[in-house]
């Protein structure tokens, strides 16, 4: 066996190929489904499909198998790389199904849908959802629920055995709570918790389904786990094109949004408040800064949509205002009306609005996208301590703090990185906005989608469609990427991939 | 057994605030048409 040191080549390799493997394994469900609603046609592409992956995974994994031999430990920048590679190739790959079921316009289209589904932003160019397959809806909502998850999470819980560096893995998909001191804990810990939601969430929209919406019984179940799926994880995609208005129930719309709002929370809080941490609901800075936000912005809402008379009474005014706003805010996505009618009724006040808490988002480490609740309320602390600082006396050193789980010292270093992310959000933001309007869109129609896009939400006001010129798909897809790996990862990869241009261009 | 009635507490805690959040915005709106 050669002795010669690992490459950073074969670390990378050799984690993003079991990654991969890991989500080729997923594809089973699918498989499983079709048979089961005897789908022959869908079960060839799936099986193609899982075929062609488990052959890169596979392939990636033996051109980094020294990795394995030497025990090589992963340092920071191969975390970042792996993780930021690894979605970046299964979007192609998970591409595959949606391809062959014809669905989709083009190659663009079906990795746009994935990356939607991966990042949870629910954005949809799949044409004709109302006559998809089961197996490729079924498809559609996994790539959403082990999205949100994070598919470093999934292979850290299900397949990898050695914990060496996992946790620069972990941090790498933007994910920083440790709930427990070993990572693997911590991602077992995550799927714990989102299954037993999964048990209660999909029982209560299963019955729901049956009584209230009128649908049979394996129908109903089928719907309840794909809405608990997107639900959960703020994901947005539902079964029909309709998305949730199809149920035209109250009871369903209700239940959703509770799943959703518990989605958008950290999962570090769920797992104190589970240890008999209560007083984190009411203590923590992220459960503040969310339910401060989307109150006001909840409130602001209703008063100026009143002023249009769009929504006249109580009812349709909480379904159609606050849920849609809570949607929003938890980046969800899931809409109970029609994509025009944002532009053409809730008027630019009601759009602003929408853009603003869709750029501020759920909770870090949790299924959430956008600026995340904990940086504003961090930020927001920071503007505070200054003023402070500014009234006191000099010889004034009093330590600020803020709690997140635990107190944490608010220092410099924790107040700048929160900035710095909420700045690369804003000018990932102008950027599509300022494309948006090159190509014909309105300014409000531009920055709604947009904020839907980096905030990873899926709400459309109509720009996202199978016609939206290919240039902003492709700005789109970035978008998504960036906003759910939070820029880091992202910028590793870059780095890494200038690097090694760098070093091939000198040998030459 | 501890952990399994903490854990238990801990959801229906969850599902009661989360719940009592969306009531309470259901009732605003009411009350706001009114």
């Amino acid at each position: 066996m050669s002795r010669k040191a690992v490459s950073s080549l074969e670390i990378v390799s050799y984690y993003t190929g079991y990654i991969i493997l890991g989500t080729a394994f997923i594809m089973l469900i699918p498989i499983i489904t079709s048979i089961i609603f005897a789908e022959w046609s869908p079960m060839l592409d799936f099986s193609i499909s899982m075929s062609i992956s488990m052959l890169v995974g596979f392939s990636m994994m033996l051109l980094g198998k020294r990795t394995h031999q030497l025990k090589a430990s992963i340092q920071w920048k191969h975390g970042f790389v792996v993780a930021a590679l690894s979605w970046i190739l299964l979007m192609l790959l998970c591409s595959i199904p949606y391809v062959l079921s014809g669905h989709t316009k083009s190659v663009l289209d079906a990795c746009f849908d994935v990356m939607s589904g991966f990042t949870t932003t629910g954005l949809v160019l799949t044409q004709d959802l109302d006559h998809l397959s089961i197996s490729l809806n079924m498809w559609r909502h996994i790539l959403t629920f082990i999205g949100g998850q994070g598919m470093v999470v999934l292979a850290l819980t299900f397949l990898m055995k050695e914990t060496n560096g996992a946790y620069r893995l972990y941090v790498g998909e933007a994910k920083d709570v440790e709930l427990v001191p070993n990572v693997k804990g911590t991602a077992r810990l995550i799927w714990k918790i989102s299954m037993i939601y999964l048990i209660v969430g999909t029982a209560a929209l299963w019955i729901d389904g049956m009584v209230f919406v009128g649908l049979k019984p394996v129908s109903a179940f089928l719907h309840a786990l794909y809405i608990f799926f997107s639900a959960w994880s703020t994901g947005g995609f539902a079964p029909m094109t309709q998305n949730v208005m199809y149920y035209h129930s109250l009871s369903y719309e209700t239940i959703s949004m509770v799943i959703f709002i518990l989605g958008s929370l950290n999962f570090g809080l769920h797992y104190a408040i589970w240890t008999g941490k209560r007083r984190e609901l009411v203590k923590n800075i992220e459960t503040q800064s969310f339910f401060v936000t989307s109150f006001i912005a909840c409130m602001l809402a209703l008063f100026g949509l009143s002023k249009l008379h769009v929504y006249p009474d109580g009812v349709s005014a909480f379904r159609r205002i606050i849920y849609n706003v809570l949607s929003a805010h938890t980046t969800t996505g899931f809409g109970n009306v029609y994509a025009r009618q944002f532009a053409l009724e809730w008027g630019d006040f009601g759009i602003l609005i929408m853009v603003i808490v869709m750029l501020i988002g759920g909770s870090a480490c949790s299924t959430a996208g956008g600026f995340k609740g904990l940086r504003v309320g961090i930020v927001f602390k920071a503007m505070i301590m200054d003023v402070k600082k500014l009234l006191s006396s000099e010889r004034n050193m009093k330590a600020y703090k803020y709690h997140h789980i635990k107190d944490h010292i608010l220092d410099e270093s924790v107040v700048k990185s929160s900035a710095l992310i909420i700045i690369c959000y804003m000018v990932l933001f102008g950027i599509g906005t300022l494309m948006g309007t090159y190509y014909g869109y309105s300014f409000a129609s531009s920055a709604f989608e947009m904020a839907s896009v980096t905030g990873n939400v899926g709400l459309s006001i109509g720009v996202t469609t199978p016609s939206t010129p290919a240039p902003l798909k492709v700005y789109y897809i970035i978008a998504m990427y960036m906003g759910r790996l939070e820029f880091i990862s992202v910028f590793a990869l870059i780095g890494y991939a200038v690097g090694g241009v760098k070093k091939i261009c000198k040998r030459s | 057994m501890q952990q399994r009635k903490n854990e238990l507490a801990g959801l229906g805690i969850e599902l009661l605030v989360t719940l009592g959040y969306v009531v309470l915005l259901f009732i605003i709106p009411a009350l706001f048409a009114r």
